[in-house]
Formats: C-alpha cells, sequence, structure tokens
C-alpha cells in the first residue's frame, strides 16, 4: 500500500485530506507540524508527502528541502499546500524542490487526482 | 559691502550733499554780486564824481585865472565878465567838490579849497588893481604862483583819483573771473558728486536686490537650499530676511506635509497588508467548509435528503462567493500596491481580448449569450499584460453574466485618435440611472442585479478602475435599464509601430 505523509497545522484540513487519502485506497502518516513531519518522513520513508507550506517552526518549504538534502528522502514526491498565490510563493516552492503545488481553497477530489497523477508519471 | 544705512538715509545724504552744493554755490554768487554792487557803487557814485568835480574846480578857476590875468595885463573888460562869471560859477562847484570830499578825501579836498580860497582873495586884489599897473603885475606874479600849487595839487589829486577807479574796475574784473572760475568748479563738483553718489546708491541698492531676485528664481527652479544673504540698506535686508523666514516656513510646511504623506503611505501600506494578511488567513477556513461540503455530497458518505441536498448547495454557494469575494480582495490590495503586475511592455490589445474570450466562451455558451467580436488590430498599447488580461476578464465575465438567454454581447475594438477604443456592449439589465455614479465604488451592486441574485463581489468594476488608472486611461459607462449597457476604454496607443510584435 502506499504511504502518504501529510502535515498540516490545521487539524480540520489534516483530517480532510487524510480521510479523503484512505478513501482513496492510501495509507495515510498525518501530522501537526515541520519536525514530526521531518522525523515520519526519515523513520517511515512515505512514497509521497503532502505539506503545509504555513506551519509555525519548520515550514513546509523548510522540510521540503531538508528532505531533498537526505539521500534516503530525496527523491521522495512532494506536493505543497499554499495560502499564498503569489509567484513568489510558488517559485519559492519549486525552488525548495516541490513536484506540484495546490493553492488553498483546494477541492480534496483535486488534490487525489494530482497526487495520483504525480504518482502514475514517477512510475512510468 | 557695508551693512549700515538705509536707502532713504542713503538718498537723504546724497540729496543733502547736493544741497549744500547749490546753496554754497549761491552764496557765494550772491556775495560776489554784494561786492560788485559796492564797487560799482564806489566807482559811479563816489570816485567817477569827484574825478568830474575836481576836474570841474581845476577847469573853473584856470578860466578864471587866464581872465584875470589877460585883464590885469591888457585892461580889457572883456575878460572881466569871465572872470565874474567863473567867480560866479564857482561856488557852485566847490560845493559839489566839498560834499563829494569825505572820508580819506577830505583832507586833499580841504587843501584844495584852502588854496584856492588863497588864490579868489589875490584874484580879487587883482581885480581890483588898475590894470598895467605895477600893483596889477605884482599880483599877477603872486596869483601865478598859487595857481601853479593849486594847479600841481589838483592834478596830482585828480592822478590819485584815476588810479583808484582803475584800481576798482580791475578788482571788479578780477572778481568777475573768480566768481566764473568758482560757480563752475562748484557746479562741476556737484555734478560729478551727483554721478558718483548715483552710480554708488545704484549699486548699494541693485546688489541686494539682484541677489534676491536670484534666490527666488533659484527656489522657483527647486533649489530649497537658497537662501538671499543679509546685506545692504536696511530697507533690502528687511526684504532677504522676510524672504529667508518665508523659505523656512516653506520649508517647514514642506516637511511637514512629507512626514504626513509617508504617514499616510504607511498607513496604506499597514491596511494592504492587512487585507492581504486576511484574505490568506481565510483560506483555509474556507478549504475546510468546501472540502467537507463536497465530502457530505459524495455518494460514499451516505445518502442525503433533498432538503439536506438543497442546505448544502447553499453551503457550497456562499463559500464559493466568500471565495471570490477574497480573491478580488486580494487582487485589487495587490495591484494598487503593485505586486500585481507582470512585465511592462507593448502589448497587442487584440490578442488580449482573443484570451479573454476563450476563457469566457464557455460561460456563454452554457448561458446561451452570443458573443460577437469585431477587432481591428494591430492594438499596440504600452502596460502591463496580466493586468490587462484581467481587466478584459472582469469586463467580459460581467457583461456575460447580467445579460439574460438569447442575448448578445459584442467587443469592438480600433484605433482612434491615438488610442486603442475597446466597447464592450450587452443586451443585459442594465444599470438603473441613479446608481450609475456609484458603479466604480468598491462593493457596490446595482440593486437590480441583488434583486435577480445575479452573483458577484462589487469589486470587478473597482479593479477595472484601477488597472485603468495605473495605464494612464479612461472608462465611460453608458446604461439604459433593460436595455443593456456599453463600457467603452480608452488607453494610450503605443506609437513606435515597429515595437508592435509580430503575430
Amino acid at each position: 500500500m502506499t504511504v502518504v505523509l501529510v502535515a498540516d497545522d490545521d487539524a480540520d484540513i489534516r483530517d480532510l485530506v487524510a480521510f479523503k487519502l484512505e478513501q482513496a485506497g492510501f495509507e495515510v502518516i498525518a501530522v501537526e507540524d515541520g519536525h514530526t513531519a521531518l522525523e515520519q518522513a526519515r523513520s517511515n520513508q512515505p512514497t509521497l508527502a503532502v505539506l503545509d507550506v504555513s506551519m509555525p517552526g519548520l515550514s513546509g518549504i523548510d522540510v521540503c528541502r531538508m528532505l531533498r538534502a537526505e539521500p534516503a528522502t530525496a527523491e521522495m514526491l512532494i506536493i505543497m499546500l499554499t495560502a499564498r498565490v503569489q509567484e513568489q510563493d510558488v517559485e519559492g516552492g519549486f525552488s525548495a524542490g516541490a513536484d506540484d503545488y495546490v493553492t488553498k481553497p483546494f477541492s480534496p477530489r483535486e488534490l487525489v487526482s494530482r497526487i495520483q497523477a504525480l504518482l502514475s508519471r514517477a512510475r512510468a | 559691502m557695508r551693512d549700515d544705512g538705509s536707502v532713504s538715509r542713503l538718498l537723504s545724504r546724497a540729496f543733502g550733499v547736493l544741497v549744500a552744493l547749490i546753496v554754497g554755490a549761491g552764496l557765494i554768487e550772491l556775495a560776489v554780486v554784494l561786492v560788485q554792487h559796492n564797487t560799482v557803487h564806489q566807482l559811479t557814485e563816489k570816485v567817477q564824481p569827484l574825478e568830474l568835480a575836481n576836474d570841474h574846480v581845476a577847469d573853473v578857476v584856470a578860466g578864471a585865472q587866464w581872465a584875470i590875468r589877460v585883464y590885469s595885463v591888457t585892461g580889457d573888460r572883456r575878460t572881466l565878465e569871465l572872470y565874474d562869471l567863473a567867480r560866479k560859477g564857482y561856488a557852485a562847484t566847490v560845493d559839489d567838490l566839498r560834499a563829494l570830499g569825505v572820508g580819506s578825501d577830505k583832507a586833499e579836498v580841504v587843501r584844495q579849497i584852502a588854496l584856492m580860497d588863497t588864490w579868489w582873495a589875490v584874484a580879487e586884489q587883482q581885480r581890483a588893481a588898475t590894470p598895467r599897473s605895477p600893483e596889477a603885475l605884482r599880483y599877477v606874479e603872486r596869483a601865478q604862483t598859487i595857481f601853479d600849487e593849486f594847479s600841481t595839487a589838483n592834478e596830482g589829486f585828480q592822478i590819485a583819483l584815476a588810479e583808484r577807479s582803475d584800481k576798482l574796475h580791475r578788482q571788479s574784473v578780477v572778481l568777475w573771473w573768480a566768481t566764473l572760475g568758482v560757480a563752475s568748479t562748484i557746479t562741476l563738483g556737484a555734478a560729478a558728486i551727483a554721478v558718483h553718489t548715483g552710480v554708488r546708491t545704484r549699486r548699494r541698492i541693485l546688489e541686494p536686490l539682484r541677489d534676491v531676485v536670484e534666490v527666488l528664481e533659484g527656489r522657483q527652479a527647486g533649489d530649497r537650499a537658497a537662501r538671499a544673504p543679509v546685506h545692504g540698506p536696511a530697507e533690502l535686508r528687511a526684504v532677504a530676511e522676510a524672504l529667508n523666514a518665508a523659505a523656512d516656513q516653506s520649508d517647514l510646511v514642506r516637511r511637514h506635509e512629507q512626514q504626513v504623506a509617508s504617514r499616510l503611505q504607511a498607513l496604506d501600506h499597514a491596511k494592504t497588508d492587512f487585507m492581504s494578511t486576511v484574505s490568506h488567513e481565510l483560506r483555509t477556513p474556507l478549504t475546510s467548509i468546501s472540502g467537507y461540503v463536497e465530502l457530505l455530497r459524495d455518494p460514499e458518505a451516505g445518502e442525503l435528503t433533498d432538503a439536506q441536498q438543497r442546505m448544502l448547495e447553499v453551503i457550497s454557494r456562499n463559500a464559493r462567493r466568500l471565495r471570490d469575494l477574497i480573491e478580488d480582495i486580494l487582487t485589487l490590495s495587490r495591484i494598487e500596491t503593485g505586486e500585481f503586475r507582470s512585465e511592462v511592455g507593448v502589448v497587442d490589445l487584440g490578442e488580449v481580448i482573443e484570451r479573454a474570450i476563450g476563457v469566457i466562451a464557455p460561460a456563454a455558451t452554457k448561458a446561451s449569450v452570443g458573443l460577437h467580436c469585431d477587432v481591428r488590430g494591430p492594438l499596440p498599447t504600452r502596460g502591463d499584460g496580466a493586468q490587462l488580461d484581467r481587466m478584459l476578464n472582469n469586463l467580459l465575465s460581467n457583461a456575460v453574466k447580467f445579460t439574460p438567454a438569447e442575448g448578445t454581447v459584442t467587443i469592438r475594438a480600433e484605433l482612434h485618435d491615438g488610442k486603442v477604443a475597446l466597447t464592450v456592449s450587452d443586451t443585459g439589465m442594465g444599470i438603473p440611472a441613479d446608481e450609475q455614479q456609484a458603479l466604480f465604488a468598491r462593493f457596490f451592486r446595482a440593486t437590480n442585479a441583488i434583486h435577480q441574485a445575479v452573483p458577484g463581489t462589487g469589486l470587478g468594476l473597482a479593479i477595472v478602475r484601477t488597472i485603468i488608472d495605473n495605464h494612464a486611461g479612461t472608462i465611460d459607462v453608458e446604461s439604459t435599464e433593460n436595455v443593456g449597457t456599453t463600457v467603452t476604454i480608452r488607453l494610450p496607443a503605443e506609437t513606435e509601430v515597429s515595437a508592435v510584435p509580430t503575430r
């Protein structure tokens, strides 16, 4: 079963995403901050991580950069969740190494299709 | 340049000197005239009459001497008549002489009269003596001696008087020339002083004035530090001081204005930042609302009643409305702060229209609204492509949104009078006439649109207006309720045709 890491400080969003992903057949690890996200990513080696950009402590972009820097997690697929649509935020996400980004407010269905698209592209 | 004195003191000093010189010249002339008058008086009233009287007396006595001598020698009685005539006339002439012989002349006159008296006494005795008698001849001898003495004295006096007359005359001539010299010197001196004072005064007034004018011109040209040097006469120092005070005051006001402006700017920035932050913060809860609504409406979450479906529809619609509002607020604040911008360059408005039609076409088809397009390109204008895209999208989505099924939206664009002119006309519900002036106000929504529950944020046209202002363009709206609305936009055309990108 494909393991997906979901990191968001907002519990409702975290539950929403986790629920939808589990419904779609993924095994979900849900965490509420950047440090835990980093730990879980290192120990559980998920195939894909959904990271909220603005989290207290380590931001999603920080976590993304650190995962890319470690050989064990460098290949992990990463999707950023952002409330900001400004170009510099999106660019910041991509330069940190994200594979895709989704802007809030997003539809859970859309998020799942993005994840599936990313996974099938990675497998191909 | 000295700092003392004032213009009035300067001028009065100069005029004082001139008046003093003129009065001095006048006084000298007056004195000379008096002296001249005195000289002439001496000459005509004293010396010359005295000369005349002296001469006259000499003539009379000489005539008498000749007559009595001839009588004594010849005994001719006719000469005796001449003698008597002279004797009679003598009294008047000697009175004249005595009257004129005053002062220093008196002694000489008295001596002469004494001599004449002596002579007349001898002459009388000679007259009484028988002519040609030895007695008579003796008297002739004596009279001749006295007459000679008189004659010598008389001539000496006559010479002295003539010399005095000459001297007075010479004195008068010398005085006349001296007066002429002094008067012309004073006049020339006065003229020179007047010229000198004029030039000096002019310079002392003009130099500070020129400085003041220079400072005024400098300040007009934007030199805020320009201050007038305080020098010259008191009045001009006062002008320079007043000018400097006004400059200080104006600088102070300017600094104050700048402070207020920067405070306002900071405030405006804070407001925009706040709006931006709020819209960002609203996105997360909005995601939860619309996300969970989506989960609920998913058949996998379980069957819902029709009523529940309708309720979820309301929540969903309002979540979408909230999302649109947040987006529009954010867009507006980003356009205002200049954050919302792509590269500024030459943009063909025809391409922008084409893109916008591509975006709106599905919605128009869905609403059965016909889209007509008449673009006579190329339409080069200078601007921000992303902002112009946004402007066109807002205009077209408004037109389609407010037009009922089977209506049409017409887009026309052409170059006209150095402007790119764009009109978007619809056959929609229009805007009530009394609401049209509020059209561009934020959150304004026409009452007919609200009644007919047409969705909208009330920010679309405010965004359009801000973008047009950014591009130095104009926007005009003509609308008749239930007939339609025509929006006309004019943007400055880019004149460099070569800069138009080839399509």
